[in-house]
Protein backbone atom coordinates (compact mmCIF):
# COMPACT_ATOMS: atom_id res chain seq x y z
CA UNK A 1 0.00 0.00 0.00
CA UNK A 2 2.99 2.32 0.84
CA UNK A 3 4.37 1.79 -2.73
CA UNK A 4 1.28 3.07 -3.95
CA UNK A 5 1.52 6.11 -2.56
CA UNK A 6 5.50 6.48 -3.43
CA UNK A 7 4.58 5.47 -7.09
CA UNK A 8 2.17 8.40 -7.00
CA UNK A 9 4.03 11.26 -5.13
CA UNK A 10 7.26 10.25 -7.25
CA UNK A 11 9.08 9.78 -4.00
CA UNK A 12 11.49 6.86 -4.70
CA UNK A 13 11.50 5.33 -1.57
CA UNK A 14 13.73 1.82 -1.39
CA UNK A 15 11.48 -1.37 0.60
CA UNK A 16 13.62 -3.48 2.14
CA UNK A 17 13.16 -7.47 2.78
CA UNK A 18 13.30 -6.95 6.06
CA UNK A 19 13.28 -3.24 8.19
CA UNK A 20 16.63 -1.98 9.47
CA UNK A 21 17.57 -1.11 12.55
CA UNK A 22 17.38 2.62 13.57
CA UNK A 23 18.21 2.57 17.32
CA UNK A 24 21.08 5.11 16.71
CA UNK A 25 19.11 7.81 14.93
CA UNK A 26 16.26 7.01 17.44
CA UNK A 27 18.40 8.07 20.55
CA UNK A 28 19.74 11.30 18.49
CA UNK A 29 16.17 12.33 18.11
CA UNK A 30 14.94 11.72 22.04
CA UNK A 31 18.53 13.41 22.99
CA UNK A 32 18.11 16.58 20.91
CA UNK A 33 17.10 19.63 22.60
CA UNK A 34 16.63 21.37 19.76
CA UNK A 35 14.03 21.71 16.78
CA UNK A 36 14.65 18.24 15.78
CA UNK A 37 12.42 18.62 11.93
CA UNK A 38 15.35 18.82 9.55
CA UNK A 39 17.33 15.88 11.86
CA UNK A 40 14.06 13.94 11.17
CA UNK A 41 13.75 14.90 7.34
CA UNK A 42 17.71 14.03 6.54
CA UNK A 43 16.95 11.05 8.24
CA UNK A 44 14.12 9.70 6.55
CA UNK A 45 15.84 10.37 3.29
CA UNK A 46 18.51 8.88 4.48
CA UNK A 47 16.51 5.49 5.29
CA UNK A 48 14.23 5.16 2.67
CA UNK A 49 15.90 6.89 -0.65
CA UNK A 50 19.25 6.24 -0.17
CA UNK A 51 19.08 2.76 1.59
CA UNK A 52 21.62 4.02 4.62
CA UNK A 53 22.34 2.07 7.90
CA UNK A 54 20.21 4.51 11.06
CA UNK A 55 21.94 2.73 13.42
CA UNK A 56 25.73 2.96 12.08
CA UNK A 57 27.24 5.74 14.20
CA UNK A 58 29.27 7.37 11.29
CA UNK A 59 26.04 7.83 9.08
CA UNK A 60 24.20 9.21 11.92
CA UNK A 61 26.84 11.10 12.99
CA UNK A 62 27.11 13.12 9.45
CA UNK A 63 23.28 13.41 9.49
CA UNK A 64 23.25 15.32 12.42
CA UNK A 65 26.50 17.39 10.95
CA UNK A 66 23.80 17.92 7.46
CA UNK A 67 21.36 18.77 9.55
CA UNK A 68 22.96 21.88 10.86
CA UNK A 69 23.15 20.44 14.60
CA UNK A 70 26.45 20.16 16.61
CA UNK A 71 27.25 16.52 17.54
CA UNK A 72 28.55 14.80 20.66
CA UNK A 73 28.53 11.70 21.39
CA UNK A 74 26.00 11.88 24.25
CA UNK A 75 23.39 12.04 21.57
CA UNK A 76 24.03 8.20 21.02
CA UNK A 77 23.02 7.30 24.02
CA UNK A 78 19.98 5.55 24.99
CA UNK A 79 18.76 6.75 28.33
CA UNK A 80 16.14 9.39 26.58
CA UNK A 81 14.77 6.95 24.31
CA UNK A 82 13.74 4.16 26.67
CA UNK A 83 11.93 6.71 28.50
CA UNK A 84 10.11 8.07 25.76
CA UNK A 85 8.99 4.78 25.01
CA UNK A 86 8.04 3.99 28.31
CA UNK A 87 5.78 6.80 28.12
CA UNK A 88 4.82 6.45 24.81
CA UNK A 89 3.48 2.53 25.85
CA UNK A 90 1.86 4.27 29.06
CA UNK A 91 -0.36 6.48 26.23
CA UNK A 92 -1.18 3.96 24.14
CA UNK A 93 0.57 4.23 21.34
CA UNK A 94 1.81 1.18 19.74
CA UNK A 95 2.64 2.13 16.52
CA UNK A 96 4.46 4.97 14.32
CA UNK A 97 3.42 7.57 12.98
CA UNK A 98 1.27 8.24 16.04
CA UNK A 99 0.18 12.39 17.63
CA UNK A 100 -0.85 12.42 20.85
CA UNK A 101 -3.01 15.84 21.28
CA UNK A 102 -5.58 16.74 23.78
CA UNK A 103 -4.92 13.26 25.62
CA UNK A 104 -5.83 11.50 22.45
CA UNK A 105 -3.93 8.95 20.66
CA UNK A 106 -4.14 9.01 16.85
CA UNK A 107 -2.26 6.24 14.92
CA UNK A 108 -1.24 6.92 11.59
CA UNK A 109 -1.16 10.13 8.73
CA UNK A 110 -4.82 9.48 7.69
CA UNK A 111 -5.68 11.44 10.75
CA UNK A 112 -4.53 14.86 9.36
CA UNK A 113 -7.82 16.42 9.10
CA UNK A 114 -9.03 16.03 12.22
CA UNK A 115 -5.64 16.95 13.92
CA UNK A 116 -5.42 19.91 11.77
CA UNK A 117 -8.80 20.67 13.27
CA UNK A 118 -7.90 20.55 16.99
CA UNK A 119 -4.34 22.81 16.08
CA UNK A 120 -6.94 24.91 14.15
CA UNK A 121 -9.12 25.39 17.31
CA UNK A 122 -6.17 25.68 19.59
CA UNK A 123 -4.55 28.51 17.96
CA UNK A 124 -8.51 30.53 17.83
CA UNK A 125 -8.63 29.87 21.31
CA UNK A 126 -5.21 31.53 21.79
CA UNK A 127 -5.50 34.31 19.41
CA UNK A 128 -8.98 35.17 21.52
CA UNK A 129 -7.10 34.98 24.67
CA UNK B 1 -27.93 -15.89 -8.70
CA UNK B 2 -24.53 -15.78 -10.04
CA UNK B 3 -21.39 -16.98 -8.51
CA UNK B 4 -18.97 -14.25 -8.83
CA UNK B 5 -16.68 -14.32 -11.59
CA UNK B 6 -13.65 -12.75 -9.89
CA UNK B 7 -13.17 -11.02 -6.54
CA UNK B 8 -11.23 -8.43 -8.40
CA UNK B 9 -13.70 -7.46 -11.41
CA UNK B 10 -17.15 -6.09 -10.76
CA UNK B 11 -20.24 -7.97 -11.62
CA UNK B 12 -22.23 -5.79 -13.91
CA UNK B 13 -19.30 -3.31 -15.29
CA UNK B 14 -19.76 -0.69 -11.83
CA UNK B 15 -16.64 1.21 -11.31
CA UNK B 16 -15.35 0.14 -8.42
CA UNK B 17 -15.81 -3.14 -5.84
CA UNK B 18 -16.36 -2.37 -1.94
CA UNK B 19 -16.15 -5.24 0.74
CA UNK B 20 -17.58 -4.87 4.00
CA UNK B 21 -18.38 -6.94 7.04
CA UNK B 22 -21.17 -6.11 9.52
CA UNK B 23 -18.59 -6.77 12.26
CA UNK B 24 -16.26 -4.24 11.28
CA UNK B 25 -16.12 -1.11 13.22
CA UNK B 26 -14.05 -0.10 10.42
CA UNK B 27 -16.40 -1.10 7.96
CA UNK B 28 -19.30 0.70 9.91
CA UNK B 29 -17.46 4.45 9.69
CA UNK B 30 -16.81 3.84 6.08
CA UNK B 31 -20.68 3.26 5.38
CA UNK B 32 -21.82 6.90 4.94
CA UNK B 33 -18.86 8.10 2.88
CA UNK B 34 -18.99 5.71 0.22
CA UNK B 35 -22.39 5.97 -0.06
CA UNK B 36 -22.08 9.96 -0.33
CA UNK B 37 -19.07 9.42 -3.11
CA UNK B 38 -21.52 7.12 -5.11
CA UNK B 39 -24.33 9.96 -4.80
CA UNK B 40 -20.98 12.54 -5.68
CA UNK B 41 -20.54 10.64 -8.49
CA UNK B 42 -23.66 9.33 -9.76
CA UNK B 43 -22.33 5.96 -9.78
CA UNK B 44 -23.46 2.70 -7.68
CA UNK B 45 -20.20 0.09 -6.50
CA UNK B 46 -20.25 -3.72 -6.49
CA UNK B 47 -20.78 -4.27 -2.70
CA UNK B 48 -20.17 -7.59 -1.54
CA UNK B 49 -19.21 -9.05 1.71
CA UNK B 50 -16.11 -10.24 3.49
CA UNK B 51 -16.80 -12.21 6.28
CA UNK B 52 -13.27 -11.78 8.57
CA UNK B 53 -11.95 -14.96 10.35
CA UNK B 54 -10.61 -12.67 13.44
CA UNK B 55 -9.00 -14.76 15.54
CA UNK B 56 -6.77 -15.23 12.47
CA UNK B 57 -5.08 -12.38 13.19
CA UNK B 58 -6.16 -10.51 16.37
CA UNK B 59 -6.89 -13.77 18.83
CA UNK B 60 -10.14 -13.97 19.76
CA UNK B 61 -11.72 -12.82 23.34
CA UNK B 62 -15.15 -13.12 25.00
CA UNK B 63 -16.59 -10.64 27.73
CA UNK B 64 -19.30 -10.82 30.14
CA UNK B 65 -21.03 -8.09 32.09
CA UNK B 66 -18.09 -5.55 30.72
CA UNK B 67 -15.40 -8.35 31.53
CA UNK B 68 -13.02 -10.41 29.70
CA UNK B 69 -13.81 -14.13 30.32
CA UNK B 70 -11.83 -16.31 27.76
CA UNK B 71 -8.78 -14.66 25.81
CA UNK B 72 -5.42 -15.89 23.70
CA UNK B 73 -5.04 -12.24 22.92
CA UNK B 74 -1.44 -11.01 23.02
CA UNK B 75 -1.08 -7.85 24.72
CA UNK B 76 -0.20 -5.92 21.80
CA UNK B 77 -3.62 -7.18 19.84
CA UNK B 78 -5.38 -6.08 22.97
CA UNK B 79 -3.73 -2.58 22.18
CA UNK B 80 -4.58 -2.84 18.63
CA UNK B 81 -8.23 -4.32 19.11
CA UNK B 82 -8.67 -1.08 22.16
CA UNK B 83 -7.31 1.16 19.40
CA UNK B 84 -9.39 0.15 16.76
CA UNK B 85 -12.40 0.64 19.05
CA UNK B 86 -11.51 3.80 20.21
CA UNK B 87 -10.35 4.80 16.65
CA UNK B 88 -14.21 4.00 15.22
CA UNK B 89 -15.93 5.28 17.88
CA UNK B 90 -14.54 8.65 18.03
CA UNK B 91 -15.36 9.14 14.41
CA UNK B 92 -18.51 7.60 14.10
CA UNK B 93 -19.39 9.41 17.14
CA UNK B 94 -18.97 12.61 14.49
CA UNK B 95 -21.43 10.74 11.85
CA UNK B 96 -24.24 10.65 15.26
CA UNK B 97 -24.08 7.22 15.49
CA UNK B 98 -23.34 4.92 18.97
CA UNK B 99 -20.05 2.10 18.70
CA UNK B 100 -20.50 -0.41 21.54
CA UNK B 101 -17.79 -3.29 21.63
CA UNK B 102 -18.90 -6.56 20.87
CA UNK B 103 -19.11 -9.47 23.90
CA UNK B 104 -18.09 -11.92 21.41
CA UNK B 105 -16.76 -12.33 17.78
CA UNK B 106 -19.92 -12.62 15.93
CA UNK B 107 -20.69 -14.36 13.14
CA UNK B 108 -21.77 -12.13 10.47
CA UNK B 109 -22.16 -14.65 7.62
CA UNK B 110 -25.98 -14.14 7.48
CA UNK B 111 -25.88 -10.88 7.53
CA UNK B 112 -23.78 -10.38 4.89
CA UNK B 113 -25.57 -12.93 2.78
CA UNK B 114 -27.93 -10.44 3.81
CA UNK B 115 -26.28 -7.71 1.45
CA UNK B 116 -26.33 -10.60 -1.45
CA UNK B 117 -30.48 -10.73 -1.07
CA UNK B 118 -30.70 -6.86 -0.96
CA UNK B 119 -28.47 -6.21 -4.06
CA UNK B 120 -29.40 -9.01 -6.23
CA UNK B 121 -33.65 -8.40 -5.68
CA UNK B 122 -33.92 -3.81 -4.62
CA UNK B 123 -30.03 -2.80 -5.24
CA UNK B 124 -31.35 0.56 -4.11
CA UNK B 125 -32.49 0.00 -0.98
CA UNK B 126 -28.98 -1.40 0.24
CA UNK B 127 -28.25 1.43 2.09
CA UNK B 128 -31.13 1.01 3.79
CA UNK B 129 -30.49 -2.18 4.83
CA UNK B 130 -27.39 -1.46 5.90
CA UNK B 131 -28.78 1.47 8.18
CA UNK B 132 -31.36 -1.74 9.71
CA UNK B 133 -28.52 -3.64 10.51
CA UNK B 134 -25.22 -1.63 11.41
CA UNK B 135 -26.58 0.76 13.61
CA UNK B 136 -28.33 -1.68 16.19
CA UNK B 137 -26.21 -3.95 15.95
CA UNK B 138 -23.02 -1.84 16.96
CA UNK B 139 -25.49 -0.39 19.77
CA UNK B 140 -25.95 -4.03 20.80
CA UNK B 141 -29.47 -4.55 20.44
CA UNK B 142 -29.07 -6.93 17.12
CA UNK B 143 -28.89 -10.46 16.92
CA UNK B 144 -27.15 -11.02 13.63
CA UNK B 145 -26.70 -14.48 13.78
CA UNK B 146 -30.59 -14.90 14.05
CA UNK B 147 -31.84 -15.49 10.44
CA UNK B 148 -35.34 -14.17 11.52
CA UNK B 149 -33.76 -10.90 13.18
CA UNK B 150 -31.77 -10.19 9.30
CA UNK B 151 -34.70 -11.40 7.21
CA UNK B 152 -36.52 -8.27 9.74
CA UNK B 153 -34.10 -5.84 8.57
CA UNK B 154 -34.03 -6.39 5.07
CA UNK B 155 -38.14 -6.37 5.87
CA UNK B 156 -37.60 -3.01 7.54
CA UNK B 157 -35.42 -1.78 4.31
CA UNK B 158 -38.18 -2.13 2.40
CA UNK B 159 -37.42 -5.68 0.32
CA UNK B 160 -39.06 -8.47 0.37
CA UNK B 161 -37.49 -11.51 2.22
CA UNK B 162 -39.90 -13.98 1.29
CA UNK B 163 -37.52 -16.74 0.52
CA UNK B 164 -34.45 -15.38 2.58
CA UNK B 165 -34.39 -17.88 4.90
CA UNK B 166 -33.82 -20.80 2.19
CA UNK B 167 -31.65 -18.64 0.63
CA UNK B 168 -28.79 -17.99 3.23
CA UNK B 169 -29.21 -21.55 3.89
CA UNK B 170 -28.91 -22.80 0.07
CA UNK B 171 -27.25 -20.29 -3.05
CA UNK B 172 -26.82 -17.30 -0.72
CA UNK B 173 -24.55 -19.12 1.51
CA UNK B 174 -22.76 -21.25 -1.36
CA UNK B 175 -22.02 -18.02 -3.04
CA UNK B 176 -20.58 -16.25 0.04
CA UNK B 177 -18.66 -19.18 0.47
CA UNK B 178 -17.25 -19.43 -2.70
CA UNK B 179 -16.24 -15.71 -2.52
CA UNK B 180 -14.66 -16.40 0.62
CA UNK B 181 -12.53 -18.51 -0.49
CA UNK B 182 -10.99 -16.86 -3.43
CA UNK B 183 -10.35 -13.13 -1.20
CA UNK B 184 -7.21 -14.28 0.64
CA UNK B 185 -4.97 -15.39 -2.42
CA UNK B 186 -6.00 -12.12 -4.05
CA UNK B 187 -4.90 -10.09 -1.51
CA UNK B 188 -7.91 -8.82 -0.34
CA UNK B 189 -8.30 -9.81 3.52
CA UNK B 190 -9.57 -6.51 5.19
CA UNK B 191 -12.71 -4.20 5.58
CA UNK B 192 -13.48 -2.07 3.84
CA UNK B 193 -11.43 -2.78 0.34
CA UNK B 194 -11.89 -1.28 -2.88
CA UNK B 195 -11.03 -2.57 -5.62
CA UNK B 196 -11.03 -0.09 -8.95
CA UNK B 197 -9.14 0.30 -11.34
CA UNK B 198 -7.58 -2.95 -11.29
CA UNK B 199 -5.91 -1.83 -7.69
CA UNK B 200 -6.66 -3.29 -4.09
CA UNK B 201 -7.05 -0.17 -2.14
CA UNK B 202 -8.09 -1.61 1.97
CA UNK B 203 -8.84 1.02 4.46
CA UNK B 204 -11.20 3.51 4.41
CA UNK B 205 -8.46 6.19 4.05
CA UNK B 206 -7.90 5.24 0.02
CA UNK B 207 -11.41 6.92 -0.05
CA UNK B 208 -9.66 9.85 -1.65
CA UNK B 209 -8.01 8.15 -4.21
CA UNK B 210 -11.13 5.94 -4.98
CA UNK B 211 -12.40 9.54 -6.20
CA UNK B 212 -9.65 10.96 -7.96
CA UNK B 213 -9.05 7.38 -9.86
CA UNK B 214 -13.10 7.49 -10.89
CA UNK B 215 -12.69 11.65 -11.66
CA UNK B 216 -9.80 10.98 -14.66
CA UNK B 217 -7.33 11.36 -12.07
CA UNK B 218 -7.29 14.92 -12.58
CA UNK B 219 -4.08 16.79 -10.60
CA UNK B 220 -1.75 15.06 -8.10
CA UNK B 221 -3.06 12.44 -6.63
CA UNK B 222 -4.54 12.52 -2.83
CA UNK B 223 -2.88 11.11 -0.22
CA UNK B 224 -4.64 9.03 2.20
CA UNK B 225 -6.75 10.48 4.98
CA UNK B 226 -10.29 10.36 6.91
CA UNK B 227 -12.04 12.77 5.73
CA UNK B 228 -14.63 14.49 8.22
CA UNK B 229 -17.99 15.11 7.79
CA UNK B 230 -18.80 18.74 8.25
CA UNK B 231 -22.47 17.75 9.74
CA UNK B 232 -23.31 14.12 11.53
CA UNK B 233 -25.23 12.13 8.81
CA UNK B 234 -27.78 11.36 11.38
CA UNK B 235 -29.41 12.84 14.63
CA UNK B 236 -27.63 10.92 17.34
CA UNK B 237 -29.18 7.52 18.35
CA UNK B 238 -30.06 8.57 22.14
Amino acid sequence: MHEIYADLSDTPMHFRPKPGNSDLALNVLANLSVDPTTFVSRAYDAYWIEGKDLNDAVVVEQLVTDAGLHFSAELLQSKAIDTSIEQAQAQGVFEVPAFVIEEQVFIGREHMPWLREIVAKKNQTLSLN
Amino acid sequence: MQHYESPLIATAGQPAIVYIDIKSPYAFVALKPIFALERELGVQFDWRPLTLDIPSYLGSAKKKAGKVVESNRSASQWSGVKYAYRDARRYIERQGYILKGTEKIWDSSIANIGILWVVEHARDKLEAYLEAVYPPFWRRELDIEDVAVVAACITAAGVDADGFEAFQAGIGKAVHDQLQGQLHSNNIYGVPTYVVDGQILFGREHLPLVRWHLTGKQGDAPDICYELNSEPYLKPNT
